[in-house]
């Protein structure tokens, strides 16, 4: 049983179709990754699994919930991390998962607090205030974040968006060893070496649509192709 | 729970931002002001009732501001992804929002009204309990108008596309929402402070609800 099933997802914003028709299914503990290039559709399909924006037509199920149903038993066992998303800055880090850890009940806070910051891995710079963090600081306090709640899915928008190769690299780790233990990650990302090297499956979205979905092994045989941002340029050119 | 943890931050938030800290002090330092460059108000009404109908003037622009800006800045920065992906009702934030402003420039503007009365008391020799009874009116009055420009700062804040047009709306429109409740005072009602507060609470209760409803059927 797929984790999370979506099927024909439409979504207009007026006029514009931003997605036109996508269907996918992702299992438990895959790392499913949504690329393709800016304005594609993946922010919106990710943000309509996030509940943050409903639907125009089509049907997502997580975990057996419709989305347009109960959006708040998804919100329970999900986890998202928006593309640019910013933290409080006037807290610590350490108050600022201390904060978010509190919605789950105060009985949970200590063991989410203490894996946020084994995640985020920021040191003794944890307790100082987030206004005074790096660009890849505050995304591994962000993913810290997202990933202490041992969501059943984790929804990455651009995980590593804007960081440098190390921090890049540490957060990718992160990811795989967050599948590791259970969680099942969707991640959209436009860098397509990243999704080949993290992802079991991906789906190639271009212009709300998806061209091309399979195993990154499987699609560069499929198109004779030695990595997946080749696969894509000739699905595209088709 | 839920409630109460987002409401705890945003008043944090408020009360500790260098807004308030300057109405804190600003509201204050005006009253004193107001005292030693226009020292003949007293004559026509008590020191601190044109005190407390001064700052509510400028308390209910200024709440009204405060909110439009904040709520417009936090959605396009995507601040409220954070709480509206977690299983928590959404009318949790325009009202934790409301209530934390509110309260903040509430606080603010009695600090100042309360240097007015020193002020009557100390240099004028206004026995307190001559005037008491128009203080408390005039801040019934001032809470009605924090109160309605709380609420349509929200409002505003949620339906308006962007910084610019929000102010603009609050500086030429606000000013006149925000007197509504003085309608009773303005044209000479009878125990005239009750329906300034009763207008006061339907107002603002009118406001929040559909500043309620946009944010619910807001696309985030």
């Amino acid at each position: 049983m797929p984790v999370v099933e979506v099927k024909n997802l439409v979504k207009h914003y007026g006029s514009i179709e931003a997605v036109k028709g996508i269907t996918f299914n992702i299992n438990r503990g895959e790392i499913f990754g949504l690329i393709g290039p800016n304005g594609a559709g993946k922010t919106t399909a990710l943000r309509i699994l996030s509940t943050l924006l409903t639907i125009t037509s089509g049907n997502v199920q997580i975990m057996n919930h419709d989305i347009e149903k109960k959006p708040n038993e998804i919100r329970k066992i999900i986890s998202y991390l928006p593309e640019d998303a910013g933290a409080y800055k006037n807290l610590t880090g350490r108050k600022y998962l201390e904060f978010i850890a509190n919605f789950f009940g105060e009985e949970k806070v200590e063991k989410m607090v203490s894996k946020g910051i084994e995640i985020a891995d920021l040191g003794d710079r944890i307790t100082d205030k987030v206004d005074t963090y790096s660009k890849g600081m505050k995304r591994r306090l962000l993913v810290g974040r997202a990933l202490m709640t041992d969501p059943q899915l984790a929804i990455l928008d651009e995980p590593t968006s804007g960081l440098d190769v190390n921090n890049a690299q540490e957060i990718r780790n992160i990811i795989k060893k967050t599948a590791k233990s259970g969680t099942t990650v969707l991640l959209s990302s436009h860098n397509m070496l990243e999704v080949e090297y993290l992802c079991g499956s991906i789906a190639l979205i271009d212009d709300g649509l998806i061209v091309e979905e399979g195993k990154p092994m499987d699609l560069m045989k499929k198109y004779n192709a030695s990595n997946i941002e080749e696969v894509f340029t000739k699905v595209v050119k088709k | 729970m839920s409630l109460s943890l987002i409401f705890t931050d945003e008043l944090k938030g408020f009360y500790k931002s260098k807004v308030m800290v300057a109405l804190w002090i600003i509201f204050p330092i005006i009253t004193i002001l107001i005292h030693y460059l226009a020292p003949g108000v007293e004559s026509e009404t008590s020191f601190s009732v044109f005190t407390s109908i001064f700052i509510s003037s400028i308390g209910g622009l200024i709440a009204s501001l405060i909110l439009t800006v904040q709520i417009i800045h936090e959605k396009d920065a995507r601040a409220y992804d954070l709480f509206l992906i977690r299983p928590i009702k959404r009318w949790y934030l325009p009202v934790s929002k409301f209530f934390a402003v509110f309260i903040c420039v509430t606080i603010a503007i009695s600090i100042a009204l309360s240097v007015g009365i020193a002020i009557d008391i100390l240099q004028n020799e206004v026995i307190i309990n001559f005037v008491l009874p128009s203080i408390i009116d005039s801040f019934v009055m001032t809470i009605s108008v924090i109160a309605i420009s709380s609420a349509f700062g929200v409002l505003l804040g949620i339906v308006s596309p962007s910084i610019i047009v929000g102010v603009l709306i609050v500086i030429f429109i606000g000013q006149y929402v925000e007197i509504l409740p003085l309608i009773p005072v303005l044209i000479g009602i009878r125990n005239s402070v009750l329906f300034v507060t009763l207008l006061g609470i339907f107002i603002t209760i009118l406001l929040m609800i559909i500043a309620i409803i946009a944010f619910r059927r807001k696309q985030f």
